[in-house]
C-alpha cells in the first residue's frame, strides 16, 4: 500500500478505480481528506489527472508563447516554444549552426556516452566484485572509496582534457569515470551486503569457487548492480556534456555552450530538449534490458529519485 | 596478570563495548594502517613513475611539486592572479547559499506534494522530466539569464540540491507509518501536532539522506558553473589551469575541492547524528 506513492507509480494504475470511494470522500471533522497522509492512487479518475497534466502543460506553453510574443518576458533570453520547435525542425531537415545536420551533434554525444558507459560499467562491476570480496582490499580502500564517491567526478574533467586531448577520448574517459564509480559503488555495496551464510551453506554442500560465484554471489548482488546500471545513464550523459563544456568542437554539450555564448536562446532550449530526450530514451533502453535480465525485480518507473543531477 | 586486570573491569561495566586504551589502539591500527599504506603506495608509485620518466611530468605533475604548491597557496601565493582564499570564498558562498535555498524549497515542496495527492499525480510526469533533465545543461542558460557571477552559480547549485531534497522529502513523508498517524489522531492530535510530532520525525531520516547527497550536488552545480563562465572561484581556477596546461595548479584545486566536500559532508553527518540521536538502539 505504502509504496504506491504517486511519484513512483505509472499513471495506468490510477485508472483502476473509476469512482471516488464514498468513505474516503467524506472526511471526519470537516478537514479535507484527513485519512490521506499517504497518497492513495485511484481516488481521482484517470481522466481528471490526465486533464490536469495537459492543463499544466498547456498553461506553461501558452503562457511562454504569449508572454514572449507580447514582450512580457524578453524573447532574447527566454525564446518561445514556437521558435524552438521551428528551429529544431529546420535543423533536423537542413543544416545546423555548423553546417551539418543536428544528427551529427546528437551522434557525437551519444557515441561518447555509449562507449564510456559500456567500458565504465563493465570495469566498475568487476572492480566492485573483486574489492568487495577481498577483506584486505576493502579495509585498505574503503575510506577512499567513500570520499571519492562524494566528490563530483566532473571536477576531473579538465584533467582529462589535458591528458587525453580535446577529442573523443577525453569525453569517453569522463563518461567512463562517471559510470565506473556508480557501478563500482553499487556493486561493492551489493557484494558487502550478501548474506555470508548463503556462501557458507553453498560451500558446505560442496560448491566450487566458480559455482559460489555464479550461483550465489552474482544473483545476490544483482539487484544492486542493475539499479546501478539504470542510475548511471543520466550521469554518463552529464559526463559527456561537461566534457564538451570544458573543451570540444562538436556535440550537444558544445551546442548548448555555443548557443549560450552567442545569445541564441532558441538554440539553447532546443539543445536542452534534445538532451532530455536522449537521457529519457537511454534510461528506457537500459531499463528494458534490465527488466529482461531480471524480470522478478520490481520495475523502476521513470527516473525518480535515482537520477538527481 | 595484565589480561585479567584488563578484562575484569570491562565485563563489570554496563556498556560492554567500552574499550580499554590498548584495545582502542589496536582498533586504530587495524582500521588506520591499511588505508595509510594505500596512500603511501599510491603516492610513492606516482612520484616514482614521474621520476623515472614513465609518466610525463607535464601531464600528471609530481606529488612533491603539488605538495609544495599546496603549501604556498595556503600561505597566500596567488594562482592566476587571485589568492586561493578568494577563490574558495566565492565557491563556498555559492555552495552554501545554493544549498540552503535548494534544501528549503525541496523540503517544503516535497512535503506539499506528498500531502496533496491530486497535485502530486498531476505533477508526476513533470517532476520526472526535471529529474531526467541533465541539470548541467541549464548552466549556460543561467549564465545567460543571470550574467557571469555568483548568482548563476548559486541558482545552479540550488536547483541541483532542490531536486534531490524534493525526492527524499517526498518519499520520507509518503512513508510515514499510517498507524502512528491514526493513533495520534485517535488521541486527539490536531493537524499541526500530527505534522510536527509524527510526520516530520518519520520523514526526517529520509530528508537527511537527501541533504547529505545534496552536498555533492551543490558542488557539481557551483563548480560546473565556474567552469563555464566565471571570473573567480575554485572551478574558475581549475579551468584557468587547464587552459594554461598547469597540472600542478589543477591538482591543487582538486585537493582543495576534495577537502571542502569532505568537510561539508562531515558537517551534515554531525547534523544527521544529532537530529537522529533518538534513533539509536
Amino acid at each position: 500500500m505504502r509504496n504506491r506513492s504517486s511519484l513512483r507509480t505509472r499513471p495506468d494504475a490510477a485508472g483502476q478505480v473509476q469512482d471516488k470511494p464514498p468513505a474516503q470522500a467524506a472526511p471526519a471533522a470537516g478537514t479535507r481528506r484527513r485519512g490521506a497522509l499517504v497518497p492513495v492512487l485511484g481516488r481521482y479518475r484517470r481522466a481528471e489527472i490526465i486533464a490536469g497534466r495537459l492543463a499544466v502543460a498547456a498553461v506553461i506553453v501558452i503562457f511562454w508563447q504569449v508572454a514572449s510574443a507580447s514582450g512580457f518576458i524578453n524573447p532574447v533570453f527566454y525564446s518561445s516554444p514556437s521558435a524552438i520547435v521551428s528551429l529544431l525542425a529546420h535543423q533536423f531537415t537542413g543544416q545546423d549552426v555548423q553546417g551539418t545536420g543536428l544528427w551529427v551533434q546528437i551522434g557525437v554525444t551519444v557515441e561518447e556516452v555509449v562507449i564510456g558507459y559500456a567500458i565504465g560499467a563493465a570495469a566498475g562491476i568487476l572492480a566492485g566484485f573483486v574489492i568487495g570480496r577481498s577483506r584486505l582490499l576493502t579495509r585498505a580502500l574503503e575510506p577512499y572509496i567513500l570520499t571519492v564517491y562524494a566528490v563530483p567526478k566532473i571536477s576531473i574533467a579538465p584533467l582529462f582534457v589535458i591528458v587525453f586531448g580535446i577529442g573523443l577520448t577525453s569525453k569517453v574517459a569522463i563518461v567512463l569515470i562517471e559510470a565506473f564509480f556508480i557501478l563500482f559503488y553499487n556493486t561493492f555495496r551489493g557484494v558487502l551486503q550478501i548474506n555470508e551464510q548463503l556462501v557458507q551453506v553453498a560451500q558446505v554442500m560442496g560448491a566450487s569457487r566458480r559455482a559460489v560465484l555464479l550461483r550465489v554471489l552474482l544473483p545476490a548482488s544483482l539487484p544492486s548492480v542493475l539499479a546501478g546500471l539504470q542510475l548511471a545513464v543520466p550521469f554518463a550523459v552529464i559526463g559527456a556534456v561537461v566534457g564538451e563544456y570544458v573543451s570540444s568542437s562538436r556535440g550537444l554539450g558544445w551546442l548548448v555552450l555555443y548557443a549560450g555564448s552567442t545569445l541564441n536562446a532558441a538554440q539553447l532550449f532546443g539543445a536542452i530538449v534534445l538532451l532530455v530526450i536522449i537521457v529519457w530514451l537511454l534510461t528506457r533502453v537500459v531499463g528494458f534490458c534490465v527488466h529482461r535480465m531480471a524480470p522478478w525485480l520490481p520495475r523502476e518507473s521513470g527516473s525518480g529519485q535515482r537520477t538527481p543531477t | 596478570m595484565t589480561s585479567v586486570s584488563v578484562s575484569a573491569p570491562r565485563s563489570g561495566r554496563r556498556r560492554g563495548d567500552r574499550r580499554t586504551g590498548a584495545e582502542t589502539l589496536s582498533v586504530i591500527l587495524e582500521r588506520g594502517v591499511p588505508p595509510l599504506v594505500t596512500a603511501v603506495v599510491l603516492i610513492g608509485a606516482w612520484q616514482l613513475c614521474v621520476a623515472t620518466g614513465l609518466l610525463g611530468a607535464s601531464v600528471v605533475s609530481e606529488p612533491s611539486q603539488i605538495a609544495v604548491l599546496l603549501w604556498h597557496t595556503l600561505q597566500g601565493q596567488q594562482l592566476f592572479g587571485a589568492s586561493i582564499w578568494t577563490d574558495l570564498g566565492v565557491t563556498i558562498r555559492a555552495i552554501i547559499y545554493g544549498y540552503l535555498i535548494g534544501t528549503a524549497f525541496g523540503i517544503v515542496l516535497g512535503y506539499l506534494l506528498a500531502r496533496v495527492d491530486f497535485v502530486a499525480q498531476v505533477f508526476q510526469p513533470y517532476v520526472e522530466a526535471i529529474a531526467a533533465l541533465p541539470k548541467i545543461a541549464l548552466v549556460p542558460l543561467f549564465v545567460f539569464i543571470f550574467g557571469i557571477g555568483i548568482t548563476a552559480e548559486m541558482v545552479n547549485a540550488a536547483l541541483m540540491v532542490f531536486i534531490i531534497v524534493l525526492f527524499s522529502t517526498f518519499s520520507g513523508v509518503a512513508s510515514a507509518p499510517e498507524q502512528l498517524v491514526a493513533a495520534a489522531r485517535v488521541m486527539g492530535a490536531g493537524r499541526w501536532t500530527v505534522t510536527s510530532r509524527v510526520v516530520l520525525p518519520a520523514a526526517l531520516p529520509s530528508v537527511l539522506v537527501g541533504m547529505r547527497a545534496g552536498v555533492s550536488f551543490a558542488f557539481v552545480g557551483a563548480i560546473t558553473s565556474e567552469f563555464i563562465a566565471a571570473t573567480s572561484g575554485l572551478g574558475w581556477m581549475m579551468q584557468q589551469a587547464t587552459a594554461a596546461y598547469d597540472t600542478e595548479a589543477l591538482f591543487t584545486g582538486l585537493i582543495y575541492l576534495v577537502v571542502l566536500v569532505w568537510l561539508l559532508a562531515q558537517v551534515i553527518g554531525l547534523l544527521q547524528a544529532w537530529l537522529l540521536r533518538w534513533q539509536r538502539g
